[in-house]
């Protein structure tokens, strides 16, 4: 995972909570695809819908601030987010991202400098944002490598699992 | 060579580092890990599978009595039943079931916190613990691996300091202090830093009513609200906590990356208006508007205490409630119930026709019960008010105890200075 290209989906401002996320009021369910359904519902219903066809969510300040909840960074990548741009994150939100498997790029200026429809291209190893629909370039510190090797294993739990399977082999190995 | 903040220290200690910078990653050794959603601790148990120990049993602390204090359904009724049975399985020892009451109080109370060690929650206001002059933070997709390898990491983060000075006048008290903060410092104010809370205000205030300020910083954004040691944390942790703590403090020359100075003095009663805890205004502004309550409601992580409950009381005593407002008394721990069943305040409360609840953290996620109607409006102690929080598209205001006894009795907000 060098690089992915795709189109924004979706804007947010500064501050949207994981209640805003994931509202108590809607969970009845801990499916991914149950949560999906309700995410965003207060602010943008038709937020589901939008990022069906799968691309970035890009937002302002303070993304994902408020309660731990699981829930809003599972719901957020059901629902079709393959990558969150925002100019700042919130702690908690940001570290259950990347443990379900989806990235997180700190990129200040992105929220002004992009608009809903703006295809993008996102080079990890290079911390680069290219904008081919404007034309524009936008840098960012890349992802620690510590985390990108564990979305590349697809988020915490596979990480674990691979992690479980070389100690039992190297267990195995060294019985032989 | 420059000094480090006490967070620095706390997290180099326990990563066994000589010294640690902010932007670091420390792995450290966890010393205590909060968990109280049932269905969270299974699922991700079975995500991981083959989980058949925890690194240390003793240092699991399982509230399952944080969010209810009794199953509202029998889907809730079956997840504890299967939490209890791996509960032995597991050998865990520190389980708070239905009715002991709010867990991150719990935490404190119990002397599951020791000051200068590491600990974790699965819930975002595990800030609190830095109350006790501890690193305390959330960490919750990632607590089922921490129960395997004992360790989490952290990015060592920035210090920014809060002090407060002098004292507070007629009808104000810690949580007005702690709103006016909110307000200053904002909802990112202190983005991934610890806040730490200082002067001569903090450090007159019980350790109930700092737990105020410390579980409010993730409001801020902070990854935890530390408060250096002091005589009253010793005496608080005499004949709770199990085991010796050094306590940590800020070296002399270490940097604080901001700092923001608040005169108690100067504080008037403050209210968190929707659609978050940092949106403070004054309540004297706010009462000019006239919102009607329908409920009052006294409970919460940062109002539940015999403290909060007494203050309510001394607003209270020789007044009635409005016939339109409702009040609702959630006591935060089984301990702070049986102090009021003590002091004569449930009677006192019953008498005067509010609704006593057993202790758990109240109606703020719509956990349990006490929520709301779709246009009614909430004023509570609790900690946080986005909208929906307790109903579908509730109006909820957080302010002090004082306050929200206050409005019960006019119906609507209402200073509390009116009534001393």
């Amino acid at each position: 995972m060098n690089s992915i290209t795709g189109a924004v989906l979706a804007e947010f401002g500064s501050h949207i909570s994981t209640d805003d996320m994931t509202s108590g009021k809607y969970i009845t369910s801990h499916e991914p695809a149950e949560v999906a359904k309700i995410c965003m519902r207060d602010i943008d219903p038709d937020f589901p819908r939008k990022m069906a066809p799968g691309g970035f969510l890009v937002a302002e300040r303070n993304f994902g601030c408020g309660s731990s909840r699981e829930t809003a960074a599972i719901a957020v990548k059901a629902a079709g987010t393959r990558v969150v741009i925002a100019e700042e994150f919130a702690r908690i939100f940001y570290r259950n991202c990347f443990n379900i498997g989806l990235p997180c790029i700190e990129c200040p200026g992105i929220h002004s400098a992009t608009d809903v429809g703006d295809e993008l291209e996102i080079d990890f190893a290079e911390g680069v944002i290219r904008n081919r629909t404007k034309g524009s370039k936008h840098t960012f510190s890349p992802i620690p490598e510590a985390l990108f090797r564990q979305l590349e294993a697809g988020g915490l739990v596979p990480l674990i699992h691979e992690r479980l399977a070389e100690k039992k082999r190297q267990t195995n190995q060294k019985e032989e | 060579m420059t000094g480090h903040t006490a967070t620095e220290k706390i997290l180099a200690l326990r990563s066994g580092r000589k010294e640690v910078f902010p932007g670091d990653v420390a792995t450290c050794d966890v010393d205590g890990i909060f968990v109280h959603s049932p269905w969270f601790f299974l699922d991700n148990w079975k995500l991981i599978g083959g989980v058949n120990r925890c690194f240390d049993p003793d240092k699991l602390i399982l509230g399952l009595g944080h969010h209810v204090c009794l199953p509202a359904s029998n889907q809730y009724a079956n997840d504890l039943a299967e939490v209890r049975k791996a509960v032995k399985k597991f050998g865990f020892r520190h389980v708070y079931d239905m009715g002991t009451g709010n867990g991150h109080i719990i935490m404190l109370e119990k002397g599951h916190v020791r000051p200068g060690h590491v600990y974790v929650g699965a819930d975002s206001h595990s800030t609190i613990y830095g109350a006790a002059g501890a690193f305390g933070t959330a960490l919750s997709y990632e607590v089922p691996e921490i129960l395997l390898s004992g360790k989490a990491w952290f990015k060592v983060p920035q210090t920014v300091r809060v002090t407060v000075e002098s004292k507070t006048g007629k009808g104000v008290c810690a949580r007005d202090v702690a709103q006016y903060v909110l307000s200053q410092v904002g909802a990112d104010g202190a983005l991934w830093r610890t806040i730490d809370f200082s002067g001569a205000y903090i450090h007159a205030l019980s350790m109930y009513q700092r737990m105020i300020f410390s579980l409010l910083a993730v409001e801020m954004g902070a990854v935890t609200g530390f408060i250096e040691p002091d005589d009253i944390t010793r005496s608080f942790m005499q004949n709770r906590v199990r085991g010796p703590y050094d306590c940590i403090y800020n070296d002399p020359d270490c940097t604080f990356e901001r700092e923001w100075s608040v005169d108690a003095g100067a504080v008037e009663p403050m209210i968190a208006c929707p659609p978050r805890p940092t949106e403070t205004r004054r309540v004297a502004e706010v009462e000019a508007q006239n919102i009607r309550v329908h409920q009052a409601y006294i409970g919460g992580c940062t109002g539940s205490s015999l403290e909060d409950f007494r203050m309510a009381a001394d607003i209270l005593r020789g007044r009635s409630l409005h016939p339109d407002t409702r009040l609702l008394i959630v006591p935060g721990t089984a301990d702070i119930l049986r102090e009021m069943q003590r002091e004569g305040l449930i009677s006192f409360f019953t008498d005067l026709g509010a609704i006593i609840s057993p202790p758990y953290c109240g109606p703020c996620q719509m956990c349990c019960y006490g929520n709301l109607g779709d246009d009614e409006v909430m004023i509570g102690t609790n900690p946080r008010n986005q909208p929906g929080r307790a109903g579908k598209n509730s109006g909820i205001y957080l302010a002090s105890p004082l306050t929200v006894a206050a409005s019960a009795i006019c119906g609507k907000i209402t200073d509390p200075r009116r009534f001393l």
